[in-house]
């Protein structure tokens, strides 16, 4: 009968085994650093939340968050040219017409 | 017969020494500047913040003096290993390995920056970077081996906190933020030498150019001396510019007499010198701590003027 031949350098016949105490320790860090991870996402959505519920975000005011426009400033408008009035820079309602039937 | 070495103790690390690797005791004072410079600028200026966004900034500031004490842990363990007093901290005492420390430090300083960012503004979260670089970096990797100097041009680094709670509140840094700047800039001096009058031979031994170390117990005690003698008027510069009131100025005025006693006291001694009496050693302890009061008290008093309505400002002034 032959013997099975030892296992070349360097390779490992079985996993590196960690003492119960290692890995009590282990676990006690993973679920800091797990509880570390979801307080940082809470926070994450607070802020969000917070600076959103302050934030305009009708038409106009751009989509980025703006700290003006939370004070009820407006956005500016460019302006128009000219001896142009409002009526004529708006563009006109489609006529009854023109609409498909 | 000889004695076989002694095994040292296998030790896994737990979460008191991540948190060890923080520097907490140093992170509450940071954190608490930091609040006295945020509720004074709201108090001054009468810019409102949002309660919770104010507790995320704090924690911002806190996670970043944390991230700080991580890199100086880091890239100081070769030198904690041989002071005694510091030779019980997580890396040298095998609990964490250095990489891990600065993995925590580098992950901590980006979630730090990101936060204060997101719940203030950019300039805030700027000044929370570069504070974070002038310690990690300026202070702990460039001064702090090569230069006596190294706590004075280092201190700016723990100086910042008040600077950026302002900044967290009024997106600006006006005279009054750098005053309370000033205020820790100078302070940190005598603070830091008082401890260093007593723990040199440590120093010494890992080859910190402390100026206890370098240029004698005497020449210490006489630039702690001065630098108390700045800093004690300095702190009262509040008053001029409205940002302290009574509360502050009493308060401000009284610790600063005390502060001076101690200076003086210490000048005078032989604190520090390979001769001095134990209860010599003990005065310069004293300072130490009496200088942690100081700077607690002052910073209270600010924030007890401006956050509870009690700002009574001083006429005449």
């Amino acid at each position: 009968m032959t013997e099975k031949p030892d296992p070349y350098p360097g390779e490992f016949t079985t996993a590196p085994q960690m003492d119960p105490e290692a890995i009590r320790a282990r676990k006690k860090r993973n679920v800091w650093l797990g509880l570390a991870l979801f307080g940082f996402v809470v926070l994450v959505g607070i802020t969000t939340v917070i600076r959103l519920a302050g934030a305009d975000l009708s038409n106009g005011a751009g989509f980025y968050y703006n700290a003006s426009d939370s004070q009820g400033k407006k956005a500016e408008q460019p302006a128009l040219p000219p001896g142009m009035t409002e009526d004529q820079a708006t563009p006109p309602a489609p006529s009854p017409e023109e609409s498909p039937e | 017969m000889t004695d076989a070495p002694a095994t040292p103790i296998k030790r896994y690390a737990t979460a008191s020494d991540y948190v060890s690797l923080m520097k907490p005791r140093i992170m509450m004072l940071v954190v608490f500047t930091a609040a006295a410079g945020l509720v004074a600028a709201a108090g001054v200026t009468g810019t409102p913040i949002h309660p919770l966004m104010a507790a995320i900034a704090l924690l911002a500031v806190a996670l970043g003096s944390g991230a700080a004490g991580a890199i100086n842990m880091w890239f100081d363990s070769d030198i904690d290993a041989i002071m005694t007093r510091t030779s019980t901290r997580p890396i040298p005492s095998g609990a964490v390995p250095r990489e891990e420390a600065l993995t925590m430090g580098l992950i901590m300083s980006g979630v730090a920056v990101m936060l204060m960012w997101l719940a203030s503004n950019w300039l805030a979260a700027a000044l929370l970077a570069f504070s974070i670089f002038y310690y990690g970096v300026i202070y702990t990797m460039w001064l702090k081996r090569s230069t006596p100097q190294n706590i004075v041009i280092g201190g700016g680094a723990g100086a910042f906190p008040p600077v950026i709670g302002w900044a967290a509140v009024t997106g600006n840094t006006p005279l009054d933020a750098w005053i309370l700047f000033a205020v820790i800039f100078f302070w940190t001096p005598p603070h830091f030498w008082a401890l260093s009058l007593l723990a040199h031979g440590e120093y010494e031994k890992a080859g910190v150019p402390m100026l206890p170390v370098t240029h004698g117990a005497k020449a210490t005690r006489l630039q702690m001396l001065l630098y108390t003698i700045v800093l004690v008027p300095l702190a009262l510069t509040p008053l001029l510019t409205g940002l302290g009131g009574w509360i502050y100025g009493v308060t401000a005025g009284l610790l600063g007499a005390v502060f001076f006693g101690y200076a003086v006291r210490v000048f005078m001694s032989r604190a520090g010198d390979a001769d001095c009496t134990a209860a010599e050693k003990k005065l310069a302890r004293s300072m130490f701590l009496f200088s942690i009061l100081y700077l607690f008290l002052v910073f209270a008093a600010l924030i007890v003027e401006h956050a509870a309505g009690l700002y009574f400002p001083v006429k005449g002034f």
